[in-house]
């Protein structure tokens, strides 16, 4: 019996995957992370835990706050769920949605809620917030031209910037997948995800005051707002090995038609291929040691001539 | 045409193997120690050799097999092993010296890169495959970044480095344009560095006895 599910369906299941899975995969790399340095850790499933805890405790707003500090929290998580909705999370084929805009829109979506936490942590009015926001404002400049690069090294290889066009591409000629441009752009977009998911060796997100980025943001954030944050930096790491493995890496395993079993098959083979890649920003995570904030630009300045290189040699490439 | 016709893997493998290379260039320029820095020639080194012996089994040449080995020895093993001898004999401190500060030294090995793909493509693009290109820019990409490492590093021995990775540079452009060289002249270029190497090697070693350092910065003082 063939059952063929609507593609609506698939749009749902698509969100409802990214919303599920996200802290399965944060408590995964974080136990793996443990086990590395000889602990036991704690649970894979604790950010679930975590989440649960905090939607039961009640919210605590500053007096000087405005309704900036209660807004951010939504337009992080509703930008994760409109930027889950562009991407091939499960499809091979674009789903009806997959048209509201290309990976340029992706990354105004992940700028617009990280400029929308920066103000709310300015907005409380604590020194902690202003400290953070201006870190985290300075490493969004040293990455912009590396992550426009990288696009416009996507958009010269797939003649387009979607995403989908671009899995089209490189699963269709073997060549191509094997040729420097394309593997100097995963380079390139690795080292953004390092930078961007808060790993070292750019930060690592500790509540120590001398190196916290990311938690100093959302420090005078309490309750259920605290955990609209948190969940929704689990799905912008998420998000960001999604577009990884599934455009860049290995856009195999993503379900072709409309069946049940294809869509059970493409939910797999992603938490899998999310796995293996977890375990590996694990132990890099482990292996490096943090670099001094004022060298932040050598880490960058490296990623972008992985990306200036991969459009040179895709000009000249031989076939 | 410049270089030879040949299978599309080969060239897909020659375009890796030269990203490579040029990658393991920037590792150079990047690094802060100079043990790091010998062990990415070497490695730079090796990637050249599997490149010859690539093209030298594709087009069932001798000669490139016979280069191909030599420079496995000369340049992957006997040429670092004297600089990190070199430098556990003489106790020489870890860091590398620089004038320009790292990612600045990064962006502007970028513009080299850059630099050379646009003469390469004004000197060459009319009677050249693109993979001869590709090639042949990062050879000359390699000249540039030698270059430009003599220029902003203090110590003699980052300089000997320097002019390695000028040699590799020039190998790479000869084994890619004109895989039919006489093996005469690989032979000539390969004893020019071992006996630079020594060469350099006695005068900075001269240099420690008078001036106490390696560095060259003290080499002012003998303005007259």
């Amino acid at each position: 019996m063939n059952i063929f599910l609507n593609s609506t369906v698939f749009q749902i299941f698509q969100v409802i995957t990214v919303l599920l899975c996200s802290p399965f995969i944060a408590g995964f790399i974080s136990k793996i992370e443990e086990i590395i340095e000889g602990k036991t850790g704690p649970s894979v499933f604790q950010s679930y835990y975590d989440l649960y805890k905090l939607f039961h405790k009640e919210i605590l707003i500053p007096k000087d706050a405005s309704f900036i500090f209660q807004s951010a929290p939504f337009v992080s998580f509703i930008s994760m769920v409109l930027i889950t909705l562009l991407i091939p999370v499960l499809t091979i084929y674009p789903l009806p949605l997959g048209f509201m805009g290309d990976m340029l829109g992706g990354a105004f979506l992940f700028s617009l809620s990280s400029f929308f936490i920066n103000i709310a942590s300015l907005d409380a009015g604590t020194s902690y917030g202003g400290l953070g926001s201006s870190r985290s404002t300075l490493l969004a400049i040293l990455s912009e031209p590396t992550l426009i690069l990288v696009f416009v090294g996507v958009a010269l290889i797939a003649k387009s910037t979607l995403p989908y066009v671009m899995l089209h591409t490189i699963t269709a000629s073997l060549p191509l997948y094997f040729s420097p441009p394309h593997f100097l752009i995963i380079a390139a977009f690795f080292l953004l995800f390092l930078a961007d998911t808060d790993r070292r060796p750019i930060n690592a997100s500790t509540h120590v005051e001398m190196s916290m980025i990311e938690e100093a943001r959302i420090l005078e954030y309490s309750g259920p707002y605290l955990a609209l944050l948190k969940w929704s930096g689990y799905m912008k790491q998420f998000l960001l090995l999604v577009i990884f493995l599934n455009v860049l890496v290995f856009p195999w395993g993503l379900s072709v038609n409309h069946s049940p079993a294809g869509l059970f098959i493409a939910i797999v083979s992603l938490i899998v291929k999310m796995l293996i890649v977890g375990v590996i920003a694990a132990v890099i995570d482990t292996a490096i040691s943090r670099l001094r904030f004022f060298r932040y630009q050598e880490y960058f300045a490296a990623a972008f001539v992985l990306s200036v290189l991969a459009i040179m040699t895709f000009q000249y490439k031989g076939f | 045409m410049l270089g030879y016709v040949m299978p599309l893997y080969v060239y897909v493998i020659e375009d890796l193997l030269v990203a490579l290379i040029l990658l393991s260039s920037f590792v150079m320029l990047s690094s802060r120690w100079i043990s790091f820095y010998i062990h990415a020639y070497g490695f730079q080194s090796f990637l050249i050799f599997i490149l010859t012996l690539v093209l030298g089994i594709e087009s069932q040449n001798i000669d490139l097999y016979f280069v191909a080995f030599l420079t496995l020895f000369v340049r992957t093993i006997v040429v670092p092993y004297i600089l990190l001898k070199m430098i556990k004999k003489f106790s020489i401190k870890e860091e590398v010296k620089l004038i320009i500060k790292i990612p600045l030294s990064i962006i502007s090995g970028l513009l080299l890169t850059v630099f050379a793909y646009f003469l390469i493509y004004r000197l060459i693009s009319p009677f050249s495959p693109k993979i001869v290109i590709n090639a042949s820019s990062i050879a000359l990409s390699l000249i540039f970044i030698g270059f430009f490492m003599i220029i902003s590093r203090f110590t003699t021995i980052t300089h000997i480095l320097g002019l390695l990775v000028i040699e590799n540079g020039i190998f790479l452009l000869s084994v890619v344009v004109v895989p039919t060289l006489p093996i005469i002249v690989e032979l000539v270029v390969l004893f020019d560095i071992l006996v630079t190497v020594a060469a350099m090697l006695i005068l900075s070693m001269f240099m420690k006895m008078r001036t106490g350092s390696f560095s060259t910065t003290m080499l002012n003082r003998l303005v007259g």
